[in-house]
């Protein structure tokens, strides 16, 4: 996804000017000279002057005729977006499902969904997934003897 | 040499080598897969080495990254597509290689020559690590403010994007680094009142994140399969390679110098490496118009450069803390997890550990050559594999991997966002490298600068009092004065060009 200097910079301008105002409430410590608001300022005040050039740099650049970067063909394409969005969703996923479902079957769900996004046929996408959480769990459970949650599966242990 | 027989001893116990070996074919796979880095390679072995004793889990990443700088080149000698960008230097030269029907000695000479630069790299790491580490010893926190205001400027000046992004992402780093309590004063900063804020954004999850996540919300955009048709025929690669040690040995000793000093450099890496003895290999050669139609010169001389890079970043990482690539900046991370702070006190404190590194690196090197030559005859294979399968499977390992460390869901969190951070710098052309050494270094310039100016009592001129410190300072201030001076230089000749 590739944005405009001119919006970079205005957006990084913005936050270097939180940040520095955030910094500015930073006790001192009393008679030191140097407090924990020091270093925060100093970075926001180089983020601020490096938001300037960006800015200027962008200007220039429209000027001497340079063509907005255009949204991504991927964005139009719905499938791409779900895939992507289906990243940050696995992850909320496997906490909320993680503990109740215990890991193995929710990894199997988790790929087998992932899989069938990303175009796997649903033979492979069935037997990969179920090898993977297998040799995952065996991988963590066993041999790094990492507590993963059994939840649903509890009765079968092993 | 108690020590170096203790490491041996642990070295080859049965449980390490077996670790050494499945590293080696982890990381030969990873290299050969394009889009796949050595970075990531290691990012995605941190949850795993969490669990171990030190001397495999440091074992495991410095096999599986050499393996797989070294495997990198074997789908840009077959395909034109390099499989790590340490090897996009010479890409062009091995395919046009290939194309000539010399794709036999391409890819013997990308290994062989891996394998002679690992081992230099080694070689140097081995003498100078422990001298250096004796020398700084005496360093106060002058010495140690300037190497890493060194370090960091070199991760902006040294890297091909532009000077501005590069400084964008520095501060981004050292602005990560402020969260948490971790400060001279103890002052919780940017916690917003979290509770898992207060020790700072956590280093482990942030790389993984950067190196591995990143990777698959990249993949996620542009998921489309192009089946790789291998037609190139490979026989016995290593035919003719004595010729070329012959042939080229200044290229050799060139290409690993430079490597392992562009290696120790922070902020620097292997790609970095390889491009620049690639474009050294040029100029100085005798026959420089052959460079670009299939001529084994570069290669011999570039891939030796990024095999010997990556024992070269293991130099600051282990002495002063500053890594001198991402992969030892994860390596750092691993190291603090175990009890073992890099500095100059760790060849005291953990010296059976140290030489541990030192046996592995020597061992990676070597087990090279016959697992590189099976790698060779299994691309066919490898590289064909479904990049739709392997995303699912390295993204539920990173959400198991990060989860398992702590347990904890917020360490997950900062794995996400600082996947997408990284994901969107990357697709604007801001560097990655700078913001991972300001994230790394963050802290120790504070501490060092704040505990100097208490020393000082505020007198900044006390920072240039010491010998070793006035020369690191006067050296950094040139660093960033060099590029003015450039600028004035050119705008003066300009000037002059324009009255002429």
């Amino acid at each position: 996804m590739k944005f405009d200097d001119i919006l970079i910079g205005a957006v990084l301008g913005v936050f270097s000017v939180i940040v520095f105002a955030a910094a500015q409430t930073f006790p001192a410590i009393p008679g030191q000279q140097f407090g924990a608001s020091l270093f925060p300022t100093l970075i926001a005040v180089g983020l601020f002057i490096c938001s300037v050039l960006l800015v200027a740099q962008g200007l220039r650049a429209r000027a001497a005729g340079a063509r907005r970067p255009a949204w991504p063909d991927w964005l139009r394409d719905p499938m791409s977006v779900l895939r992507f969005l289906m990243v940050p969703a696995s992850l909320v996923f496997y906490f909320m499902a993680g503990d109740w479902l215990g890991f193995l079957p929710c990894a199997f769900v988790l790929l087998v969904v992932l899989f069938r996004i990303f175009g796997v046929r649903w033979r492979t996408a069935l037997i990969v997934a179920l090898v993977t959480a297998l040799v995952i769990h065996f991988m963590f459970y066993r041999i790094l003897q990492v507590p993963l949650p059994w939840g649903l599966l509890e009765p079968i242990a092993w | 040499m108690t020590h170096l027989y203790a490491a041996l001893a642990q070295v080859t116990d049965p449980f390490v080598l077996g670790v050494i070996l499945v590293a080696a074919i982890f990381g030969l796979f990873v290299g050969a897969v394009p889009g796949l880095s050595a970075t990531m390679a290691v990012a995605l072995l941190v949850p795993v080495t969490f669990f171990m004793d030190p001397v495999p889990a440091i074992a495991m990443m410095v096999t599986s990254t050499a393996m797989a700088i070294t495997s990198g080149d074997i789908p840009g000698c077959l395909l034109r597509i390099p499989g790590t960008p340490s090897s996009a230097a010479y890409t062009d030269e091995a395919y046009n290689m290939t194309r000539k029907g010399l794709a036999d000695q391409a890819l013997g000479a990308s290994i062989v020559f891996s394998c002679i630069g690992g081992l230099f790299g080694t070689l140097v790491l081995i003498t100078s690590a422990p001298m250096l580490a004796e020398f700084a010893l005496n360093f106060s926190s002058y010495e140690f403010f300037w190497l890493v205001v060194l370090g960091l400027s070199c991760a902006i000046f040294i890297s091909p994007a532009s000077t501005l992004r590069g400084f964008v992402s520095l501060l981004i780093g050292l602005l990560l680094a402020c969260v948490g309590m971790n400060n001279p004063a103890a002052y919780p900063r940017f916690t917003f009142g979290n509770e898992d804020l207060l020790n700072g954004v956590t280093l482990l999850p942030m790389m993984v994140g950067m190196f591995a996540l990143s990777e698959v919300l990249r993949y996620a955009t542009h998921a489309h399969q192009t089946h790789l048709d291998i037609k190139a025929q490979v026989g016995n690669i290593f035919t003719g390679m004595g010729g070329l040690m012959r042939k080229y040995p200044k290229s050799i000793v060139r290409g690993s110098v430079l490597g392992t000093l562009v290696g120790a450099l922070p902020g620097a890496g292997a790609d970095i490496a390889a491009w620049m003895s690639y474009g050294l290999s040029k100029r100085l050669s005798r026959e420089p118009e052959k460079f670009g139609t299939g001529h084994v010169e570069g290669i011999v001389e570039a891939g030796a450069a990024n095999n010997s890079a990556l024992a070269g970043a293991w130099i600051p990482a282990l002495v002063f803390g500053i890594p001198g690539d991402s992969i030892t900046a994860i390596v750092i991370g691993v190291l603090y997890m175990k009890n073992m702070a890099p500095g100059p006190m760790i060849f005291t404190n953990s010296p059976v550990e140290m030489y541990a590194v030192f046996t592995v690196f020597v061992l990676a090197n070597i087990i090279m050559l016959p697992l590189g030559y099976l790698a060779v005859k299994a691309s066919k294979k490898v590289l064909n594999v479904p990049r739709n399968v392997l995303m699912p499977i390295i993204l539920l390992f990173c959400i198991v991997g990060t989860f398992a460390i702590n347990n904890s869901v917020f360490d997950v969190m900062v794995m996400l966002g600082v996947g997408i951070l990284a994901y969107l710098m990357e697709e604007n052309d801001f560097p990655i490298a700078p913001a991972v050494l300001g994230v790394v270094l963050g802290g120790m310039l504070e501490e060092h600068f704040v505990f100097s100016m208490i020393k000082a009592d505020g007198d900044f001129l006390m920072f240039f009092s010491r010998p070793i410190a006035c020369g690191l300072g006067i050296l950094a201030l040139l660093v960033w004065l060099f590029p003015l001076f450039r600028g004035a230089y050119r705008m003066a000749t300009g000037v002059r060009r324009m009255q002429a």
